[in-house]
């Protein structure tokens, strides 16, 4: 891959840190106009596999390919704001692709890449489902996912799909090429919300680089010595918005690894942070748990971690522990655990709303539970007993944070409900969901975030998310999912279960799920167990603790709906009472 | 190698990710409804044959895979170098 400007980029090398033009920290009021800046220099994206540099693409090399690109789009004559779906593969054509549509004002759209074993028809479905719900006109995958796309648009209404090099046999256009400007649609982002109703939130180009510039300017302080390295899929908020279009529009280069690899072998991740002296890299705890977990111990001395300034770590709650056992891991390799920047943020926010302070790591809060349960009072108990809740920070400037009771009132400091956040940030809505769009956002412009916590000291505590959310090996999980697979067996009726997280051996959320059902044939029982075991794993990738129970035993509410607190709280007292069984026997 | 000579080295790695599940995995035995494998344990699995058998498993191999058997016959086709995509 050649560079096509005046300074010298050599080939075969990954881009520089240092910039041959100024810092500028997303103050652009587009992502085309933030790349057509980054193309003066000489920064850009790398990507590595198997601890070697793939591919080096120069910020001026994307622009160039992406405007090439973008003239070939042009001759699809698509109305402008039409979405382009691409399963997001971390590749230079990735970027190709979602910077090709904001120079031609079309609509971006991620897809997750992630198969489950035996998942073909899972994953097809599920690709199904979220070309209709962003009413995709184009959708691209790589050769490894054309197979499952070709099934995929089977019989929609698509203006073109293919392989990224069939777009390259498209005509070049030669137009007048309008950007998408500051109040467009900048991509679609999808939420982590229930797989069965897929919703997607609308970011406009200001919403974006408003907070690109929050997190470049406040959030993180970056610096023109400063390098990004990321594991993180494009198809979620944080690998988009964090690891590829903030760090852009600071023309900062980062280091890529397919996040697969990183799955697989998490040293890969230390590695690459050390190789290129990398100062900043974002995870969910997850990430950090897997390099606790796996990283050798005889190679921690090779790691070189002492540039890594901005650890960041968020998008699921944060157990205390995890950072510190990474960070105590790690210290010898020269890890620094006041680098650890907690944030907290959403889809519906681009991304994050807050960050904890740069240097000041991890602040726990110790907590009283049973205050926190029974009065929603955050009350402080001595340091190492009770529960430990991080602090995120304060919000970024020119947003606002605030918590409120079931009836909308404002809370005071420590007092828990529900988190709301309004500010510059925030989407427009879910595309094409007006209802759902309606519970989320309100007329005064304020976000439910459906999050709970408190604020202290200026700064928020999430102590829980979403009501019902099952955070499994770092991923979300609705109980309306797991629910819905189960439910369909031609043996059991919709109501027959119900669905919930308890804790597992090492303080790690695990999914329950209670069924009712009449069959009293062992045989039968097994089959069904094994046959919604393989369903869950092939759809969902979670294992969970199956529990068949009699019929019309399910606890209800007064309104007649499943009760899953209620379902969940029989649960753990069966469990209490037979101890040893209840957790072979069911899982 | 053989399928049945994959086949046992499989049971070898998948033994102690089936955690007792089952007491005997053969070419028959589900990774998932039996041994209940999540998107982790499958990483793990993958690393193990990944250095095992020397070769490197298309991320699209798994979809097709149910038993132990599926696997063993995907790892034979990437060992022959006829690995297709989905």
């Amino acid at each position: 891959m050649s560079a096509d400007g005046n300074i010298a980029i050599e080939a075969g090398h990954a881009t520089p840190t240092r910039n041959t033009v100024p810092l500028r920290r997303a103050d652009f009021t587009s992502l085309a106009e933030a790349l057509d800046y980054a193309a003066r220099g000489v920064t850009g994206a790398n990507f590595y596999a198997a601890g070697k540099l793939e591919t080096a693409l120069p910020y001026r090399t994307l622009r160039a390919q992406a405007l090439e690109l973008a003239q070939r789009l042009a001759s699809l004559g698509l109305p402008r704001g039409s979405r382009l779906a691409i399963v997001a593969e971390t590749t230079p054509d990735f970027l190709r692709f979602f910077f090709a549509c904001q120079y031609v004002g079309l609509v971006p759209v991620a897809l997750p890449s992630t198969v489950n074993l035996g998942g073909h028809d899972a994953y097809v479905q599920k690709l199904r489902g979220m070309l209709q719900a962003c009413e995709a006109s184009i959708a691209v995958a790589s050769n490894s996912f054309l197979g499952f796309l070709g099934e995929a648009v089977r019989g929609l209404d698509l203006a073109m799909w293919g392989e990224p090099a069939a777009f390259d046999q498209l005509p070049q256009e030669d137009l007048e090429l309008q950007a998408t400007g500051p109040q467009e649609i900048a991509y679609l982002q999808f939420t982590s919300g229930s797989t069965g109703t897929p919703k997607a939130a609308m970011i406009t180009e200001q919403a974006l680089l408003a907070n690109a510039y929050g997190a470049l300017n406040h959030g993180l302080d970056v610096r023109d010595t400063d390098r990004f390295a990321s594991w993180l899929p494009f198809y979620h908020d944080m690998g988009l918005v964090g690891c590829l279009l903030t760090v852009m529009a600071g023309q900062r280069s980062i280091d890529y690894l397919d996040t697969r690899e990183f799955a697989m072998r998490p040293r890969r991740w230390l590695e690459l942070m050390s190789h290129g002296k990398a100062t900043i890299a974002y995870s969910p705890p997850f990430g950090y748990e897997m390099c606790a977990r796996r990283v050798r111990p005889a190679d921690i001395a090779s790691y070189d971690l002492s540039n890594w300034r901005v650890a960041g770590i968020g998008a699921e709650p944060i157990l205390p522990e995890v950072p510190e056992r990474f960070a105590e891991l790690l210290a010898p390799a020269g890890f620094d655990a006041r680098a650890f920047v907690p944030s907290y943020g959403m889809a519906e926010a681009s991304l994050a709303v807050s960050f904890s302070p740069v240097g000041k790591g991890i602040v726990v809060e110790w907590i009283d539970p049973a205050d926190l349960a029974e009065n929603l009072r955050a009350t402080a108990v001595t340091p190492g007993t009770g529960t430990g809740f991080v602090r995120c920070g304060g919000p970024l400037p020119g947003h606002e944070l605030d918590v409120c009771d079931d009836a909308g009132n404002q809370l005071a400091d420590l007092h828990v409900g529900r988190i709301r956040v309004r500010g510059p940030s925030l989407m427009s809505g879910y595309f094409k969901q007006p209802e759902l769009t309606a519970k989320a956002l309100g007329e005064d412009g304020w976000l439910d975030t459906g999050d709970v916590g408190y604020i202290v000291d200026g700064e928020v505590v999430v102590t829980g998310r979403h009501k019902d959310m099952i955070i499994v090996n770092g991923r979300n999980i609705w109980p309306q999912d797991i629910e819905r697979i189960v439910e369909r067996q031609p043996e059991l009726r919709s109501q027959d279960a119900s669905a919930f997280g308890v804790p597992g051996p090492n303080g790690a959320e695990i999914a329950a799920v209670v069924v009712q059902c009449n069959t009293l044939d062992p045989n039968a029982r097994v089959a069904l167990v094994q046959r919604v075991r393989r369903e869950l794993l092939e759809e969902l990738g979670i294992a969970c603790i199956i529990e068949l129970v009699p019929r019309h035993t399910l606890p209800r509410t007064s309104s007649g709906k499943l009760s899953r607190s209620a379902t969940r709280s029989g649960y753990l007292e069966r469990q209490a009472q037979e101890p040893v069984y209840g957790a072979v026997a069911s899982r | 190698m053989n399928h049945q000579d994959v086949v046992a080295q499989l049971v070898t790695i998948l033994t102690p990710l089936a955690e007792g599940r089952v007491t005997v995995i053969d070419g028959t035995t589900e990774l998932t409804g039996q041994l209940a494998l999540d998107s982790l344990k499958v990483m793990d699995l993958m690393l193990a044959v990944e250095d095992d058998f020397d070769i490197s498993v298309p991320i699209n191999a798994i979809a097709e895979v149910r038993t132990v058997g599926d696997l063993a016959t995907q790892i034979q086709k990437i060992q022959q170098g006829a690995g297709q995509g989905a």
